[in-house]
């Protein structure tokens, strides 16, 4: 009886196995808060040699880790969080005695705008911070080790999903969910926009960054939803700045907490396009964010707005590149925030 | 280790398929011991420390207690037992909340008294070892239990892992004459000792994680944005949620030591079918509630010292019982809560305590209802979400939060529990599965395992984030 229950079961996640692979699904690395927090104690341990991503998804996809490797020199550490604040990540980073290498940050006005609201990065930090002086050697390692192992050897777990969520929006449903992004185990993300449906979700995109229903269009075509979002866009007014000024004295010390140490801070503002880059000009204008805090702070600060190098790649969502065009998009940054010249003893002036 | 980890399987692979290959009986209960310090072990290994020690010591106190004939010193012997239990117990588990609460009765009378802020992590199962270990030294000061047993099966009882971090509360009395007699598991008590593992795992996975917790978690963490609908959706799922994790828990762990050819007794007994609070109790943690009302509520006096003194003890053992599922003062309200609906019941019943009669659909319903109710302390972090709660049930609003699914199936979900459990009361599971004939079975064995692996794993956010 159990034997036959167990063959039932092992026959279902054969046939959806099958099914997804049939459907062009790989498996992948599981992004966790345990791969996190190696990558965490990596930025500790490396020193001067680490050079430690913070930020959001853009930093997770626009960034070629091999690249920054050969051209930097130093050992790139992959700490990005897809929506995430980089204040906890960098608050943290400035707490650590140990982290001492080359800090580079993916600006967003917004999440120093919005300081004390709740995102993941907090917990992973405060999470990486309560567990990083506890024994390593246990469950919790193995466990991460063999779901690992589960997670990069079936689809069904592809991209970190629940096989429930892979059964619903890749095997049974009529256009299954793309996998145009697909994790690496140095936690860096290759987007793959042929692979996207478009111009669709570059629409979700553009409704999901102003954080309004799309469904209101009331339509499905292309031009009428664009049109929709335009006027959305042009609707839209600058935020207060008085809560984003009020925290740049605390991003400066956290700045100056690594340099004190011997460490390097760089601020750098990736590239948008389309409507998202619209919908950043509008709500957070340059001259009442970026500058007043590029101007506060002692850190290298680099907007792409100012480099003309920066903008030469095409942003298929607005806001994330092909992986195809990573490594060329890498160097153009590493040029733009001067990590080339002289890796181990950047002058910040 | 969680029973429902990658790790335990492979753990328990490894030693089930070493138990069976061994012959002897010596062999295979050090290979038990071994296997679940190891167990214990893997959440956090310098903390075996503490267990070898609480163990050894009251092996030792037991040992004295039972070969001394003096009453003074058997006495002494057991409140040195008790007092050491008590202290473990109480520095990991209460210290922090024993400080705070110092320093707020300090600042209630204008004195400021700022406690040392220290990092305790609470010993995993100490709740549950300690209690194993009380009932043993107390036993033998009673003398309903010997107290000669060799230190390795001592050992091997407060340390078996399927019940160590999590329960039942098994007692000396029940286990240790099971080590100590050679045992091998029939064929079907390792059929039905998987069965139950796979129940269990399907409770706790599926019912408590997947289809409960989502709907409890949301609400609770902010109950103001939910209208009315959402938070009874929310606080029945918690009495879903709490009942499918642990007795799902607790199946597994009968499940786990059938298959060693051990038998552990019922946690639960299909609690949301009692009728009345008293018979809720002998269905709900019955480990834990006969142990409160053998160690606790009857050296109190039971109910012998008159109506008030009973109302008293029923209180008290309400109390501490909730206090001993955490240290915060919510669970000291919700054990409070407890003791009075036991109180109130027992002035109804006059007394008595046969069982309440009357429409026993309506009785029931009643029983569920208010039991629910008294689980929104429990759950709620403070005062103030527990007062959301019960603002959100208490005048109608209609914000309708919960996502299009989570409602409907959390609220069809609960139904069909109470349904099953009203129908099934007076049974046990053994009895209702084995009416099944062996196809259904295999599939219902199936559509566990199926539905098991597709709530395994994956980062909830996985499919939003994925999108940036």
């Amino acid at each position: 009886m159990l034997l036959g229950g167990l063959l039932v079961a092992l026959a279902f996640v054969a046939v959806m196995e099958l099914r997804l692979a049939a459907r062009g699904i790989r498996p992948t690395t599981p992004d966790t808060i345990a791969t996190w927090m190696r990558q965490r104690e990596r930025a500790a341990s490396l020193g001067k040699n680490a050079l430690i991503l913070v930020g959001d998804s853009r930093m997770h996809t626009n960034v070629d880790l091999d690249t920054l490797r050969t051209l930097t020199g130093l050992e790139p550490v992959q700490l990005a969080m897809d929506g995430s604040s980089f204040v906890p990540v960098l608050a943290g980073l400035a707490r650590d005695p140990k982290v001492t290498g080359t800090v580079v940050v993916s600006f967003l006005p917004y999440v120093v705008a919005e300081w004390d609201k709740d995102n993941i990065a907090k917990d992973y930090e405060a999470h990486y911070e309560h567990e990083s002086a506890r024994w390593h050697v246990n469950a919790v390692a193995s466990e991460e080790v063999l779901a690992g192992w589960m997670g990069s050897h079936l689809r069904s777990y592809a991209d970190g999903a629940a096989p429930l969520n892979s059964l619903l929006r890749r095997v049974l449903a009529a256009h299954p969910t793309p996998q145009y992004v697909v994790t690496q185990r140095d936690r860096s993300k290759l987007a793959d926009f042929s692979l996207a449906t478009m111009p669709e979700l570059y629409f979700e995109r553009v409704a999901r960054e102003m954080r309004v229903d799309i469904n209101e269009a009331h339509t499905t075509s292309p031009a009428g939803i664009e049109q929709f979002l335009a006027a959305k866009v042009a609707e839209l007014q600058p935020v207060d700045a008085e809560p984003f000024k009020r925290h740049l004295g605390e991003i400066e010390a956290m700045v100056a907490a690594i340099e004190q140490r011997g460490g390097k801070v760089y601020f750098v503002e990736l590239p948008t396009g389309g409507l998202v880059r619209t919908i950043g000009e509008r709500t957070y204008p340059r001259a009442a964010f970026w500058d007043p805090f590029a101007g506060s702070t002692t850190a290298h600060a680099v907007t792409f707005r100012d480099v003309s190098a920066l903008q030469a790649f095409a942003l298929p969502d607005g806001s994330h590149l092909d992986y195809r065009v990573r490594p060329q998009f890498t160097a153009a940054l590493v040029q733009a925030l001067g990590l080339d010249a002289q890796p181990k003893s950047i002058a910040r002036d | 280790m969680l029973f429902n980890s990658l790790t335990f399987l492979v753990f328990f692979a490894i030693v089930f398929g070493v138990y069976l290959a061994l012959r002897e009986w010596t062999a295979r209960k050090r290979l038990l011991l071994v296997a679940s310090y190891v167990f214990y072990a893997a959440w956090n290994p310098p903390y075996v420390a503490i267990l070898a020690f609480s163990t050894t010591m009251d092996w030792w106190i037991a040992r004295l207690v039972w070969r001394s004939q003096n009453e003074s010193r058997r006495r002494a012997l057991l409140i040195v037992s008790l007092a050491c239990n008590l202290s473990l117990l109480g520095f990991f588990k209460y210290g922090n909340f024993l400080l705070q609460t110092t320093a707020t009765l300090l600042a209630a009378i204008g004195v400021h008294y700022a406690p040392p802020a220290f990092d305790i992590v609470l010993p995993i199962g100490i709740s549950f070892y300690t209690f194993a270990s009380l009932s043993y030294t107390i036993d033998v000061y009673r003398r309903e239990v010997k107290g000669d047993w060799s230190l390795a099966d001592y050992a091997l009882f407060v340390s078996f892992f399927p019940h160590l971090v999590a329960g039942p509360i098994v007692r000396a009395r029940l286990l240790l004459p099971q080590i100590v007699v050679p045992r091998s598991p029939t064929r079907d008590q390792i059929g039905w000792g998987f069965m139950l593992v796979v129940i269990g795992l399907f409770m706790k996975s599926v019912l408590a994680d997947r289809v409960f917790a989502p709907v409890v978690d949301q609400v609770y963490s902010d109950p103001s944005r939910f209208g009315t609908l959402d938070t009874l959706t929310a606080v029945l799922g918690f009495s879903g949620q709490i009942y499918y994790d642990f007795a799902g828990y607790s199946l597994c762990a009968i499940g786990l030591a059938l298959c060693f050819g051990f038998e552990f007794p019922d946690n639960f007994r299909f609690p949301y079918a009692a009728r009345g609070f008293s018979d809720f109790w002998r269905r709900w943690h019955i480990s834990l509630s006969s142990w409160l009302r053998d160690y606790l509520y009857i050296p109190l006096g039971g109910s012998k010292g008159g109506e008030l003194k009973t109302y008293r003890n029923l209180m008290l053992t309400m109390l501490l019982g909730g206090l001993w599922h955490g240290a915060s003062w919510m669970y000291v309200l919700w054990g409070g809560l407890h003791g009075a609906w036991l109180a109130i019941e027992r002035k109804l019943r006059g007394g008595s305590s046969a069982p309440l009669q009357g429409a026993l659909v309506g009785l029931t319903l009643l029983t569920f209802v208010v039991v629910t109710l008294t689980w929104i302390p429990f759950r709620a972090e403070s005062t103030a979400t527990a007062a959301g709660i019960i603002a959100g049930l208490s005048h109608w609003t209609l914000p309708l939060a919960l996502g299009p699914v989570e409602r409907p199936l959390c609220l069809a979900a609960m139904a069909a529990t109470v349904l099953w459990q009203f129908r099934l009361r007076d049974r046990s599971l053994e009895d209702a599965f084995r009416e099944v004939k062996t196809i259904p079975l295999a599939a219902t064995v199936g559509a566990c395992l199926i539905a098991i692996f597709l709530s395994s794993g994956g980062d909830q956010r996985a499919f939003i984030y994925f999108q940036f």
